[in-house]
């Protein structure tokens, strides 16, 4: 055996093969494949979110007209304006929070950061999947609120960017909060409170003069009862004022979910 | 003691989460708890009656504002007998994992 020859490097070695980790070329590569990869996972789950998204939204468009005795004009185009507001919240704000203290405790969480794809990409394919799986249960919100009370809507454009803004945010601020912290327990409790606040205390389905002043100068930082004022402001006309403040509220938080979300994705490297 | 039953009854995690959320929905704005029964349709009404929810809001506003409330012991006896279903699910549940 000639074990020279074994040792030997062959003369004509090939080149190591290499790949460009970088540049958008690379990246929207990450994002197809990291897209593939999220909706086949997600068709084990998808299904029944989108059926209990649907459940939800049309339930909360029922739900609000048997809190009042009658039911006026303007009690009704509140609700028939809040409650998609109301559908969009829960995927963004409590599925995903849950979903990645689900992973987290499965150890699935690590492993899809392993994966060969920029972790922006993976983001970035966690944001249009969950914006996609909230849009049929605010639309069914909307037709039900609609037909159910009669209202006349004024549909605007407007409308467009201000449910993408709302999906966006929510779902930034969601996940953002999800990897920012690790106790599975903890984020059970911040999205149970998220809901009894968003339900009872934010002045969505009802108008905010309702509400107590300084409860009101708290909402006008927050998320939920902005969301409101740019939805109603696509659904209707002359009904909300201070639209730009509230644009810019939203995009505000969007941007800090964002942030939290990169601070933790960098520190994990 | 029905809480202790779906914790023990159900064995995927996620399942006895879904249904909980899902009560936590219905609870809130199906049953009439926060508004008299007269707000809700007739058939949702009827079908609360069988249900532990609406007895418990009566009991409850029994002790609190007794003018409000009609024949408060059905509803006790409601509350106690979805007490006795619990339990009882709740040591079939226990059994059947020994």
């Amino acid at each position: 055996m000639n074990t020279t020859a074994t040792l030997q490097a062959p003369s004509a070695a090939q080149p190591l093969p290499t790949t460009t980790r970088s540049g958008i070329g690379y990246w929207l590569r990450g994002l197809r494949q990291m897209l593939r990869f999220d909706v086949a996972r997600a068709r084990q789950w998808a299904p029944m979110m989108a059926v209990i998204q649907l459940l939800m939204g049309a339930g909360m468009a029922i739900m609000y007209g048997f809190f009042y005795p009658e039911v006026s004009q303007a009690t009704a185009l509140y609700i028939a304006t809040g409650t998609p507001t109301l559908a969009l919240i829960p995927l963004g704000l409590v599925m995903i929070p849950a979903s990645v203290s689900q992973q987290r405790l499965e150890g699935t969480f690590d492993f899809t950061w392993s994966l060969p794809a920029p972790r922006t990409a993976q983001a970035t394919s966690t944001f249009l999947l969950y914006t996609l799986l909230s849009l049929p249960g605010m639309i069914l919100a909307l037709v039900v609120a609609t037909v159910l009370y009669g209202v006349q809507l004024n549909v605007s454009l407007l409308i467009v960017p201000a449910v993408l803004l709302c999906a966006l945010m929510a779902i930034s601020v969601g996940f953002g909060m999800a990897l920012a912290i690790p106790n599975p327990i903890l984020i059970g409790l911040i999205t149970n409170t998220l809901i009894f606040v968003v339900l009872l205390f934010s002045p969505i389905v009802y108008p905010p003069g309702n509400l107590p002043d300084w409860l009101l100068t708290l909402h006008k930082v927050l998320p939920f009862y902005n969301m409101a004022v740019v939805i109603r402001a696509g659904l209707t006309m002359g009904m909300v004022s201070d639209l730009t403040r509230s644009f810019l509220v939203l995009g505000a938080w969007t941007v800090a979910g964002w942030a939290m979300t990169g601070w933790v994705i960098g520190r994990r490297r | 003691m029905l809480g202790y039953a779906l914790g023990h009854g159900l064995s995927n995690p996620r399942t006895t989460q879904l249904i909980a959320s899902s009560l936590t929905f219905v609870v809130f704005g199906f049953t009439p708890i926060l508004f008299p029964a007269e707000q809700l349709p007739g058939w949702l009404a009827a079908l609360n009656w069988w249900f532990p929810f609406r007895h418990m809001a009566v009991i409850v506003r029994d002790a609190l504002a007794p003018q409000l409330v009609a024949n408060a012991p059905i509803s006790y006896l409601m509350v106690g007998i979805w007490g006795l279903v619990g339990t009882g699910l709740s040591a079939w549940a226990l059994g059947r994992r020994r």
